[in-house]
């Protein structure tokens, strides 16, 4: 390949990578990136004409200024500068990939695309990012390489720079050298304590379906989408539980109902201090190492009772007036709940009084229903003389008679409460905690929505617990005077994993290789983009007991500890020998000029003109004095191969490209013969 | 300074960072800088390969320059004011890797040849065309070896001392006067073209052989009995050589130089007509001769010719007024 072709497809090559570590960040889905990914591409294969080249230029310094304009303006007029400011900067770097690319003007695509590298950088990005990272980084060296002999070729004027394999070999191994580097720099370089970080650009990227800020029952229409998306990783340091499935991931808790949505009064409403929870719920205590939140919100996840929230990323948890917990700070959440272990007794809840919660009536609040969500709620628990057993009575009424759907309601009208409970029996788990909140109110029993997520999967090789959009989910709380807050949870749950599961989510097809993925995803989050001071120390630690411990002990006399190491180095040293005694002949590579002639001589000899294994001019000589067709191609092929092969002249790819033109010029002057006779 | 010392305290190599050199390392400080205080990580990341960049690089180019065997080859005799190439064979011993974009010329000077690719364990020739303004014989020591390689940021030179001379011939193009020795009268007949059949005069004797010699002078006999070539030499029309004389007392000015340059035009208007020439200066006399190889002589005595006020007088070979006096004067009258 020439030099000039080489080095084109190599520098774009070089913003791809950038594209896709930017990509990483920005979102994969985005028309820009889209865009110039497409634009890009085609700089690989797509070569501008000379010609075009000063058109395209022009064009694009047009397109470069109206950009600009567009940016400035939302300085002063309101939008997002930086967006714009990531869209001039693709532009640049996709006008500058797609013009006819000189020598001498290389250094501004390297300087583009490092840019976007280092604007990447600010979008936390995912595991994509250390990909398109060690791309770039191979890409990079091998343009830089490449760049820099072209240059140096066209200032002393020659023609072209031989390049082979062992090149791109060799380059390989030093790009592995630089990544090297990078890793030692990363891991060994100080990092200050985490007390401020550098602004954290949100992701545009929409709310998924899955947990949100709000319950509604308004939706309608076909069925609601799975969302495989991992939203928490969870790693337990206390053993994981036995059945991690089964873990409700407490999030923000909702006290007001209007039929359709549920939402929460403003203002302090029932705070319960963890040592109520303490004294009341049992020993023990579990710990929860959470990892991230749903995008675009700033709640904190636990399993509930959370008695205590440590946060170990620069964030700042809060309580909010209803014992929820939140969030804020520049980075992405990672944080050590301490749990509860255990529930209370159902003994111990049935013994408890029947009071009211803080915050008064306001979890007692109920929409204008209709008259049969009251019967059937004092149907369901008629006899029954405490809190506990009602509320089991109603939760088992759910499970029992219902079933879990993701299919939504096909009209709005069929989307209310009362259409559920009495006609359809059939919904998602928002229905079923709407549901069993409304009837434990309407007979006075303190109650409210709790949005969260249920269970996750074990990722076994990276040893936690994936929680996905998927497993979003509702459930309710019930107010226990000297207990606090007892969630229930009225959604069947075998029939909700079965329909999880048939939309690919747990148990889907592509689970396994996503699940791979995730783990890497989760590494990559935990050890690169969140290493911090303290891991730093550790990994530090690590090391230095590593050394404490295998150090042998050597005193005179005990060369036991040398025992151990003995075989290393005699295998070590067994290896270089054999390194340095093998063979160095071997075949020895035929250059191409000599295939070249090679083949020539074989051409002649099939079509019939005697190889008589004469030195190169002698065989020319005889060839002209049988006037063979394509003789003069033939000798010009030969004196190349001479000056080539023994005067130690270096010929280069445009002296290969001659001869192969005189080796097909001669082939064809024997088929043309040939076709004659 | 002790030469040992010098050399010792010499550095092995130079590098000089180029402009790109300069904006990479100032954009390492820079993520560097904005790494810390930040602490984001991949900043971290970038930074590394930044200076993986520039470790690769001091790495790579000082195996491009290490252990490269050069050759140097100086043309016989470079003319002033003409380009003039310098050969240069490099080897690379090394076993596995080539060297890429490698750049050698003598030390200070801009005249540079640029070998692209040595193979492991192979020889490339390559030549430095320069320009040498100013005759005279130049001691030269050093050969600088260069690359930018891998990515030219940086270039890494290395010194080879090699020891060598190039000889600078002075300008022979001057369009001088058809030379009379002073004095002298026209000759009757033509002059005789060196090496005429029938035309060289009474035979003179044997000597041995020199360069640009006829070989059909060769006297084979005497030449197997020593086991040295050995040639029959002929007499001269003695009165047809053109003896050329130069003074050189006086400062090497501008018209010393010129008369130099006339000098070396007679001669070389003398081989045109092919009659024989010597020169004759206070250091040195050329005996008269003819063809190529004796103008290389007389060229290659006025390269070492050197003007001093102290020079002592020239005396003349021949009686002064068969000398052609060389002078700045027969160049403006031609």
């Amino acid at each position: 390949m020439r030099l000039a072709l080489l080095h084109r497809r190599l520098t774009a090559g070089t913003a791809l990578a950038a594209l896709l570590a930017f990509a990483a960040g920005a979102g994969f889905g985005s028309p820009t990136v889209v865009i110039s990914a497409a634009a890009l591409g085609l700089a690989l294969v797509w070569r501008t004409s000379p010609e075009a080249g000063p058109r395209l230029e022009t064009a694009a310094q047009v397109l470069v200024w109206l950009l600009f304009a567009w940016m400035a303006a939302a300085l002063f007029f309101g939008g997002d500068a930086l967006e714009r400011a990531m869209v001039l900067l693709l532009f640049l770097l996709v006008s500058e990939a797609l013009r006819p690319l000189q020598a001498h003007n290389d250094m501004r695509l390297y300087g583009l695309s490092f840019a976007l590298l280092i604007a990447s950088t600010a979008y936390r990005p995912g595991l994509a990012f250390g990909i398109g990272f060690v791309a770039y980084v191979v890409l990079a060296t091998l343009a830089l390489m490449v760049g820099h002999l072209r240059r140096q070729a066209e200032a002393f004027r020659i023609a072209d720079v031989p390049i082979g394999r062992p090149f791109f070999t060799a380059t390989a191994a030093l790009s592995g050298v630089t990544v090297l580097m990078s890793a030692v720099v990363f891991i060994a370089f100080p990092r200050l304590p985490r007390n401020w970080s550098g602004p954290r650009l949100q992701s545009s990227e929409a709310v998924m379906v899955g947990f949100g800020e709000g319950v509604s029952l308004e939706e309608f229409g076909t069925r609601i989408a799975p969302n495989p998306q991992v939203v928490l990783r969870v790693e337990f340091p206390d053993g994981v539980p036995a059945n991690p499935g089964a873990l409700h991931w407490r999030g923000r808790s909702y006290d007001r109902f209007d039929g359709v949505r549920w939402s929460r009064t403003p203002g302090p409403m029932s705070v319960v201090p963890p040592r109520i929870y303490r004294e009341r719920w049992g020993s023990g205590a579990m710990r929860q190492q959470i990892f991230g939140s749903p995008p675009g919100v700033s709640v904190l996840f636990g399993l509930h009772p959370i008695l205590d929230i440590r946060p170990r990323s620069a964030i700042r948890p809060l309580v909010d007036g209803t014992g929820d917990f939140r969030f804020f700070g520049p980075d992405a959440p990672v944080y050590t709940v301490v749990s509860g272990a255990a529930l209370p007794s159902a003994e111990a809840l049935r013994a408890a009084p029947d009071e009211p919660p803080p915050g008064g009536r306001a979890y007692l609040q109920l929409p204008p229903l209709d008259r049969r969500v009251a019967l059937l709620a004092d149907s369901l628990t008629r006899g029954l003389t405490n809190r506990y057993d009602r509320v089991r009575a109603i939760e088992s009424f759910f499970k029992r008679e219902f079933r879990y759907t993701l299919d939504l309601p096909a009209t709005r009208a069929q989307t209310s409460l009362e259409y559920f409970l009495f006609t359809r029996r059939a919904g998602h788990c928002e229905y079923f905690s709407s549901g069993m909140a409304v009837l434990l109110r309407s007979i006075g029993i303190p109650t409210r929505n709790v949005n969260g997520f249920l269970g996750g999967t074990w990722n076994a090789g990276g040893r936690y617990l994936a929680v996905t959009q998927n497993e979003a989910h509702s459930w309710v709380e019930v107010w226990f005077p000297e207990f606090g807050w007892v969630p229930f949870d009225p959604t069947p749950a075998g029939s909700r994993e079965e329909s999880i599961a048939s939309e690919g989510g747990v148990g889907g097809a592509f689970w396994p290789g996503r699940f791979f993925f995730d783990g890497m995803q989760h590494r990559w989050n935990k050890w690169v983009v969140d290493y911090n001071l303290e891991k730093q120390i550790g990994v530090f630690q690590q090391v230095g007991d590593l050394f404490r411990r295998n150090q042998p002990t050597l005193r005179p006399g005990n060369l036991g500890a040398l025992r151990g190491i003995l075989p290393w180095i005699a295998l070590g040293a067994a290896l270089v020998l054999l390194l340095r005694l093998r063979p160095r002949g071997g075949r020895r590579k035929v250059s191409a000029e000599a295939r070249i002639y090679l083949a020539l001589r074989r051409a002649y000899a099939r079509a019939g003109y005697a190889d008589k294994n004469e030195t190169p001019l002698a065989w020319i000589e005889a060839l002209r004095g049988t006037r063979a067709p394509g003789a003069p191609a033939a000798e010009r092929l030969v004196r190349s191969y001479l000056r080539a092969r023994f005067a130690g002249e270096s010929i280069g790819e445009s002296g290969h490209d001659q001869m192969k033109h005189d080796l097909a010029e001669v082939r064809q002057a024997l088929q043309t013969r040939r076709r004659a006779a | 300074m002790p030469g040992y010392l010098r050399r010792w305290l010499k550095p092995p190599r130079r590098l000089r960072v180029k402009r790109i050199g300069g904006v990479f390392i100032g954009g390492t400080l820079l993520i560097g800088l904005a790494a810390i205080p930040t602490g984001n990580n991949l900043l971290f990341l970038l930074l590394g390969a930044m200076l993986g960049f520039i470790a690769v690089s001091g790495w790579l180019s000082e195996q491009m320059v290490r252990n490269v065997a050069i050759l140097r080859r100086v043309p016989h005799g470079a003319t002033a004011g003409q380009p003039t190439r310098i050969t240069y064979e490099l080897a690379n011993p090394k076993r596995r890797l080539p060297c890429f974009a490698l750049d050698v010329g003598e030390a200070g000077s801009p005249a540079r040849a640029f070998v692209a690719n040595i193979q492991p364990r192979s020889t490339v020739i390559t030549r430095a065309e320069g320009t040498w303004p100013h005759r005279g014989v130049y001691q030269l020591d050093t050969v600088t070896l260069a690359t930018s390689f891998p990515f030219g940021l940086f270039r890494k030179e290395r010194d080879v001392e090699l020891a060598g001379e190039m000889i600078v011939w002075p300008r022979a193009d001057r369009r001088v006067p058809d030379p009379r020795p002073a004095g002298a009268r026209p000759r009757q007949g033509t002059l005789t073209p060196f090496g005429a059949a029938g035309t060289r005069g009474e035979y003179r004797g044997l000597r041995d052989y020199r360069s640009g010699d006829d070989p059909r002078d060769v006297h084979w006999r005497s030449t197997a009995r020593r086991g040295n070539p050995v040639v029959r030499e002929y007499e001269r029309d003695a009165a047809e050589a053109l003896w050329i004389c130069l003074e050189l007392r006086g400062p090497g000015d501008e018209q010393a130089e010129t008369s130099v340059e006339v000098a070396a035009s007679l001669a070389a208007a003398a081989l045109r007509r092919g009659q024989p020439f010597g020169l004759a200066t206070p250091d040195v006399r050329v005996a008269p001769g003819a063809g190529p190889v004796q103008l290389e002589r007389v060229l290659d005595a006025l390269a070492r010719a050197r003007f001093r006020p102290d020079a002592p007088r020239l005396i003349p070979p021949v009686p002064a007024p068969e000398c052609v006096w060389a002078r700045a004067e027969m160049a403006s009258a031609a």
